[in-house]
């Protein structure tokens, strides 16, 4: 340890040897007079020192610590040492706080933390964003006030709505708006930290779950319920004759529509389930096109010219699978192109691989349209669609397929002009392009 | 006996507790007309009975709030801002209360189209449209009311046209399908209501907003053109 005392103390006793030689010199006064200078000089040193670390400790500043010699010298060092050390705690201590923030503003779920009075205290940026609020000036704010969600209050209150320990889930009254899940946990003695997540894209799979049963369970029971009206009347013996042969031909109509909705249901199902791979072949494309040619032809009954441009290259996948969907495209552009119309089926090397295309000159779908034609059921115009016999699932069967041999489905359309659906199949599936576009050894190999 | 700073706490937690109870109005009242217009679009007929039945709550909260601004008035005698913040609240509930029976009407109007059979309702998408201008001007009013935000409420006064315009076409068109066909005549009449309906609630929201600019600065700006308060901004 330093002797801090040191230095007084040797100036301490020269003031008393001087005062000494002021006795020896001229008597007890003028030691007396040498001593109490001495002392009076040494009290008003100290209390200058005093004076400056006053000043220093009402605005400390780590590079004014003051200097001094002796004793306070040693003082004054030992203060800049303790703020020194103080500093450097509270800036580790900072950068704690700093790196628990980030950690928080990182998570991907929103955070609020709330005080008794359900305050906000803080939140991270996602809470910001879902729950419209700013960590600013929002601050302190009651957050059943800006988040006015009518159940909101009482499940943070009471627990009067809601299950204990279960999450609440509310629609915001944004729009379009999403849906937010909350939980909430207690810390410190009232406070309260509020997680929510963004459980928009859920909700919509379940909001579709339960259209596409209802979709169904409609698209059944409209046919049933012509067909239960027909036999009603027939077992009380009420239609006879041409009519009986009329109702007969209807009734046997609407079971081939169901028929044909059970099967396409079918259909979506084994494309859509997990454990069922491509059954992979080679695909013969002329004649698979000749075909669809065929059936396109007794399907439109003269009514419309259908073209055919077919290459002769080879399609990697499964040929009931390419059949149903190609064929489901074709019977679209008849059904959906009046008398006269011309429809022309493409098969051809395209940039990066090989396009199935299928042209109309029919009545085109209106843009807002477009996005959704592939989900089950979706139908632009209702009654029309109905009446030409499809089933609502002809697109959503073509997506899947399509998925499946890794091609993608493009449709391009402008109303009263028609319509062409692109089907383009990437070069890894596509078997003898013309020489020159595609060299067999590094053709990644068929999945 | 002069007020303490307890009284003065007391008073700012009774107000804090009366704003906070008209803001969760505003909550109710804003699901109350979401589940009113997906009614009418859907025709889900759950909603259509879940906005009537949200108006019982509506109203008990009017006459709970009020019952509460007369008591303060009377036990507290406040004065300048408090006196402007207790006044604006209990007209602030009139207008919520007021968007309530309009969302009802809306339900009701719902409910007669569905009864009518299948929904064959012409301009629809226009009428959601609006009515999802209309709910997203309430926020905004109610917003600005939680933040106290006086330019917010500007704004949003600013932006009433807006309703006014979609209205206004949705008539044309209505009128349009209704010399068209006379059939739908009565469904267009319907459809009429919805709108008018929607559009005072936009109206509502805007006088919202107007008391959220009365309390902050003190300032009547009813019935005045927005020109000359964008001045005075």
């Amino acid at each position: 340890m330093n002797i801090f005392w040191l230095a007084p103390a040797v100036r301490i006793g020269l003031v008393i040897a001087l005062a000494l030689v002021g006795l020896i010199l001229s008597g007890p006064v003028m030691a007396l007079a040498v001593l109490a200078a001495g002392l009076f000089g040494f009290v008003l040193i100290q209390l200058r020192y005093l004076d400056r670390l006053c000043r220093w400790l009402r605005q400390p500043d780590i590079a004014r610590v003051p200097d001094g010699w002796g004793a306070w010298g040693e003082v004054f060092s030992e203060l800049y040492r303790v703020h020194r050390r103080e500093q450097h705690v509270q800036a580790r201590l900072a950068d704690a706080l700093k790196r628990m923030e980030l950690a928080t503003q990182a998570l991907p779920d929103g955070v609020v933390l709330l005080d008794r009075d359900l305050r906000i205290e803080w939140c991270n940026t996602v809470a910001e964003r879902l729950l419209a609020i700013d960590r600013v000036s929002d601050r302190g704010r009651i957050l059943t006030n800006l988040v006015r969600y009518p159940g909101l209050a009482a499940w943070l209150g009471d627990g009067s709505v809601g299950v204990p320990g279960q999450p609440l889930v509310f629609e915001t009254t944004a729009v379009p708006p999403a849906f937010l899940s909350l939980q909430v946990a207690q810390f410190g003695e009232h406070d309260r930290l509020l997680v929510l997540r963004d459980v928009t894209a859920i909700e919509r799979t379940e909001s579709i779950r339960r259209d596409f049963i209802a979709n169904v369970s409609h698209e059944l029971r409209t046919p049933l319920t012509v067909i239960n009206g027909y036999l009603e009347h027939m077992v009380e013996g009420e239609i006879e004759g041409v009519l009986r042969t009329r109702a007969v031909q209807v009734m046997y109509d609407q079971a081939q529509r169901m028929n044909h909705l059970v099967e396409d249901l079918l259909t979506l199902s084994r494309l859509e389930a997990g454990d069922n791979p491509v059954i992979e072949s080679v695909v013969d494309m002329d004649s698979l096109v000749l075909g669809l040619l065929e059936e396109g032809r007794s399907l439109s009954a003269g009514r419309h010219r259908i073209e055919v441009k077919a290459a002769s290259i080879g399609l990697r996948g499964s040929a009931d699978e390419l059949r149903s969907a190609f064929a489901n495209l074709l019977s679209n552009a008849i059904r959906y192109t009046p008398a006269g119309g011309v429809i022309t089926l493409r098969w051809e090397a395209a940039e990066d691989g090989a396009v199935y295309s299928v042209s109309d000159t029919g009545i085109g779908i209106a843009a807002e349209h477009i996005p959704r034609l592939t989900e089950r059921f979706y139908r632009v115009d209702r009654s029309r669609s109905r009446e030409t016999g499809g089933t609502g699932l002809g697109l959503a069967i073509v997506k899947h397929v399509l998925l499946r041999h890794q091609a993608s489905l493009l449709i391009d359309s402008e109303l009263g002009r028609g319509t062409e659906f692109r089907c383009v199949f990437p070069r890894a599936r596509v078997v003898g392009l013309p020489a020159g576009t595609l060299d067999p050894a590094s053709a990644p190999p068929a999945v | 006996m002069p007020p303490t700073e307890h009284t003065f706490k007391q008073f700012d937690s009774d107000l804090e507790s009366v704003r906070s109870k008209v803001l969760q109005m505003g909550g109710l009242v804003e699901s109350q007309i979401r589940n009113a217009i997906r009614g009418l679009s859907s025709g889900d007929i759950d909603s259509i009975e879940t906005a009537i039945e949200i108006d019982r709550q509506v109203n008990e909260f009017e006459i709970d709030i009020d019952e509460a601004c007369a008591q303060i008035i009377a036990r507290r005698q406040p004065t300048a801002g408090d006196l402007r913040t207790v006044l604006s609240i209990a007209k602030t509930v009139t207008d919520l209360e007021r968007m309530g029976d309009e969302a009802k009407k809306i339900a009701r109007t719902a409910r007669q189209l569905l009864d009518r059979g299948p929904l064959q309702v012409p301009r629809l998408a226009d009428v959601t449209h609006a009515a999802d201008v209309a709910l997203t001007q309430l926020r905004k009013a109610l917003d600005a009311y939680a933040r106290l935000d006086a330019h917010a409420a500007r704004d949003l006064i600013r932006e009433d046209v807006l309703l006014d315009n979609e209205f206004r076409a949705i008539m044309r068109q209505l009128v349009t399908y209704m010399m068209e066909d006379p059939r739908t005549i009565s469904t267009a009449i319907d459809i009429v209501w919805i709108a008018k309906a929607i559009e005072r609630i936009g109206d509502h929201a805007k006088n919202i907003a107007e008391h959220v600019v009365y309390i902050v600065d003190g300032t009547d700006i009813r019935h005045r053109s927005t020109k000359p308060t964008s001045q005075a901004d």
